[in-house]
């Protein structure tokens, strides 16, 4: 059983026809690792138990570690205005759309070409985030950002065709810790970002291809950035909080 | 390299990391016993294998290095990785630093004064709680996350 609930701790002011859900896929990843053959281990808490123990609340899933999955559904005007805020560019820049895509909801944002960033509201320290994105008829770059303070402070996963590039902005000023390239294809692709201490990587469909080390940075907000014009879907956003152990 | 693996390794990390722990274990133990002992054997066989320890750390630092970005992370296993990670170069370069010191007074006789056998006998086993960091971390990347595991 999957947990479904309510988007409740990164909505605001929004109603249940406009909500997007976010799923705790612990689960699911036990599902998967059955599927593969894995026993689960002995004692393992699963983020369903979690949050019985926690008095079912989102926010303390996260807090101990859990994963969090973003999809979207109904309108994508009011989804994107509720479950994000924009650090560059608005929502008219992107015309965010909700469409059912093989029987999926998708977020499809067709960009005008002004930069924008849309973070979730939530700040965050150690973090990994994969975002299911397909690039329709896009040209530019799309990152994935997190540590985000404003359009100045932020660090990144971005890629533009083949390329991959990982690397932070500090005050306006770009430095690269790593840049690669990946086969790239037109399908949907997974891209992945880690930040664990002074770790930094970006993942293309679960392969490493970027992997660059700098200074920890304070805790920020975490989204999506399109340097570009043209059209992007996103399926899903999945958000795991990086914890010592 | 690679045509030396056995065909179920991931990669040759694993085959290398127990160098390190075995051969850093023995020398401190070997050092504990030269305190008690004094026999120009033991002493020989302690610098050997504290040299062949830091030779052993900086395999595994080496194929460590390439082994991360070789094998499949799950995202909330990533922290231990980097730390993991971070252990490894703390010990490699501790291992390194020791080993050269430990040779130059050998070399100048220098370790057959007693208060400083004792103080290098305790580095030593400092160097034995960062190699059991290191192994922890790494052993949980495997057993508790799979990392590695085809």
């Amino acid at each position: 059983m999957v947990a479904a609930v309510a988007f409740t701790s990164c909505t605001q002011n929004k109603n249940s026809d406009n909500e997007s859900k976010e799923v705790d896929s612990t689960e699911m990843m036990e599902k998967n690792h059955h599927e593969e053959g894995e026993a689960p281990e002995h004692g393992e808490v699963s983020g369903e138990e979690r949050a019985h123990e926690h008095g079912s609340h989102d926010e303390m899933i996260m807090e101990m570690g859990g994963n969090k999955t973003w999809i979207p559904s109904g309108s994508g005007a009011e989804l994107i205005q509720s479950d994000f805020h924009f650090i560059s560019g608005s929502a008219e820049n992107i015309k965010p759309e909700v469409k059912q895509v093989n029987g999926s909801a998708v977020l499809e944002l067709n960009a005008d070409g002004t930069p924008v960033a849309f973070v979730f509201h939530n700040q965050y320290d150690n973090i990994g985030m994969i975002a299911a994105l397909k690039k329709l008829d896009f040209l530019g770059t799309i990152s994935v950002i997190h540590h985000a303070k404003d359009l100045s402070n932020y660090e990144f996963v971005s890629i533009d065709g083949s390329n991959m590039k990982l690397g932070r902005v500090v005050n306006g000023k770009e430095e690269v810790f790593d840049e690669s390239e990946f086969a790239a294809n037109s399908d949907w692709m997974s891209l992945k970002v880690t930040a664990a201490g002074t770790h930094y990587k970006g993942y293309m469909d679960d392969k490493n291809i970027t992997h660059g080390h700098g200074d920890k940075m304070e805790k920020g907000f975490v989204g999506i950035m399109l340097e570009g014009k043209g059209k992007v879907q996103i399926k899903s956003i999945e958000i795991a909080v990086l914890e010592n152990e | 390299m690679d045509i030396l693996l056995p065909e179920w390794a991931p990669n040759i990390h694993p085959m290398l990391i127990h160098f390190p722990i075995v051969l850093w274990l023995v020398a401190v133990l070997a050092d504990l016993v030269s305190l008690f002992l004094a026999k120009s054997w033991l002493k020989n066989m302690t610098i050997t294998l504290y040299m062949l320890g830091a030779l052993g750390a900086f395999a595994a630092y080496l194929s460590g290095s390439e082994a991360i970005d070789m094998v499949s992370v799950p995202m909330q296993a990533e922290l231990t990785a980097s730390n993991h990670s971070d252990w490894g170069h703390y010990t490699f370069y501790f291992f390194t630093a020791y080993a050269i010191v430990r040779l130059f007074l050998f070399w100048k006789q220098w370790d057959k004064k007693k208060w400083l056998a004792i103080m290098l006998f305790i580095l030593g086993a400092v160097g034995i709680g960062m190699v059991a960091q290191t192994a922890d971390l790494g052993g949980k990347l495997v057993y508790k996350y799979g990392v590695g595991i085809k």
